[in-house]
């Protein structure tokens, strides 16, 4: 069941191919609703599941896709999805829908789900393009969350404020508050950009440290021996 | 040609579909949301006190306290905000006090012109009970009783102004045509 396409989106989903991180894809929301965590919870909660109904049906569909109609085809799809989140919202979160309201409709505009539609789910097995979706959206949803943690933790000096917002009336009281001074920057555009910036670099710190773990352990095999660098006599 | 134009039109047929039936499913509880949503706002203007409001135009309710009528709220704009246009809902008794002032939207700078926003800092408080006669109506630094914000002193000038302006032009009289009633603040204000 769990075939190789699977693994690869595992890693390519959350890591190697993050659509914010290493495809920078989705950075209009990803900077701009990523002020609270209760903002970022929403929107990237929101991107995700669009994400994996939209490539689901046009996996589905795309037997009748051709090429002069398919872009016009997911887009009406995806629009489709998208419109309807943003009803769902207003039914039953509607304050939330003030908040952030405009950046849910510009979920269709969104790289990454018009890219996964158009890169995979339309080639590919309608189990590969969810769990592809899913994948993909979880990388988008984990790192709008944190960025969501780092700017609202040193621009506000909160955690979860507005959480009742979400959860209704008793989520008031976790709004956890910190004793740093709050960091003003990190709440204005310039500001997330930076923290963004920071990511980024983080990540590829990250890559390059298991990238040096990985070569020396490749030398000790091939060689049989474990006097890497030493010099013989 | 034909089969990719009726595939899109089916497709766009399902899409459609989709959209209306999750519209009539949900519409009366979104239409009850804003005006439950509106309404909440605009009771947090008067401190939450138990009130029923009438809607007399969209720029203005009448608020009743137990059957009686006890002020209107009043919704006021200037365009001498730092950044531009400031909106805000300016709740006033008949006998011309402050009831409650929210700002509803701004532009202004955050972390210094935005702390007339009552979620940043009280001081849009400060108007309450307060009438024509009762303070001077401008910041401290121009000789009168009202803070001013450290480093920006044009945004609470302006929110002064314009409420000063609405109680000086408020008429209680409910038989008023429904057109806005008040005329744009920065005519005939000194500069």
């Amino acid at each position: 069941m769990i075939s190789v396409t699977t693994v690869s989106s595992f890693k390519d989903g959350l890591w190697q191919q993050n659509p914010a991180l290493v495809q920078l894809l989705g950075l209009c929301p990803l900077l701009a609703v990523s002020n609270t965590v209760v903002n970022s919870f929403v929107l990237g909660f929101v991107t995700l599941i669009v994400l994996i109904l939209s490539n689901l049906i046009i996996s589905i569909i795309k037997p009748w896709l051709n090429d002069t109609t398919r872009i016009p085809a997911q887009i009406m799809v995806i629009a489709t999805f998208v419109t309807l989140a943003d009803l769902a919202l207003q039914t039953w979160f509607f304050v939330i829908h003030q908040t952030i309201g405009l950046f849910i409709a510009l979920i269709v505009t969104n790289c990454i789900v018009l890219g996964r539609a158009e890169s995979f789910a339309r080639r590919n097995s309608v189990g590969a393009a969810l769990v592809d979706g899913l994948m993909m959206g979880l990388g988008f949803f984990l790192v709008i969350l944190l960025m969501g943690f780092i700017r609202e933790a040193l621009g506000q000096a909160t955690l979860f404020s507005q959480m009742h917002l979400l959860l209704g009336g008793q989520a008031e009281d976790w709004v956890v508050h910190l004793p740093n001074r709050k960091f003003l920057l990190v709440i204005l555009p310039p500001g997330a950009f930076l923290v963004f910036a920071c990511l980024i670099a983080g990540k590829n710190f990250i890559d390059e440290r298991f990238q040096n773990n990985a070569s020396l352990d490749v030398d000790r095999t091939v060689t049989g021996n474990t006097d890497v660098g030493k010099t013989k006599v | 040609m034909s089969t990719k134009i009726f595939k899109l039109t089916l497709l766009a047929f399902f899409c459609a579909l989709a959209l209306s039936l999750f519209n009539a499913f949900s519409h009366k509880k979104i239409v009850s949301n804003k005006a439950a949503f509106e309404l909440h706002q605009l009771q947090s203007v008067l401190g939450n006190k138990a009130v029923t409001l009438q809607m007399e135009s969209m720029l203005r309710y009448a608020i009743y306290e137990d059957e009686k009528l006890i002020g209107h709220l009043v919704k006021i704009s200037t365009n001498d905000g730092y950044n531009g246009y400031l909106s805000l809902w300016l709740g006033i008794s008949l006998t011309k006090k402050v009831l409650g002032a929210r700002i509803i939207k701004h532009s202004e700078t955050p972390g210094l012109g935005d702390k007339l926003d009552i979620n940043i800092s009280p001081w849009i408080l400060s108007f309450n009970n307060q009438s024509l006669t009762s303070v001077i109506w401008k910041v401290k630094k121009d000789g009168g009783d009202f803070d001013q914000f450290s480093g920006a002193t044009i945004t609470p000038r302006a929110v002064i102004a314009a409420i000063h302006h609405a109680l000086e032009i408020y008429e209680p009289s409910t038989n008023q045509p429904k057109v806005a009633q008040l005329r744009p603040l920065t005519e005939g204000r000194p500069k």
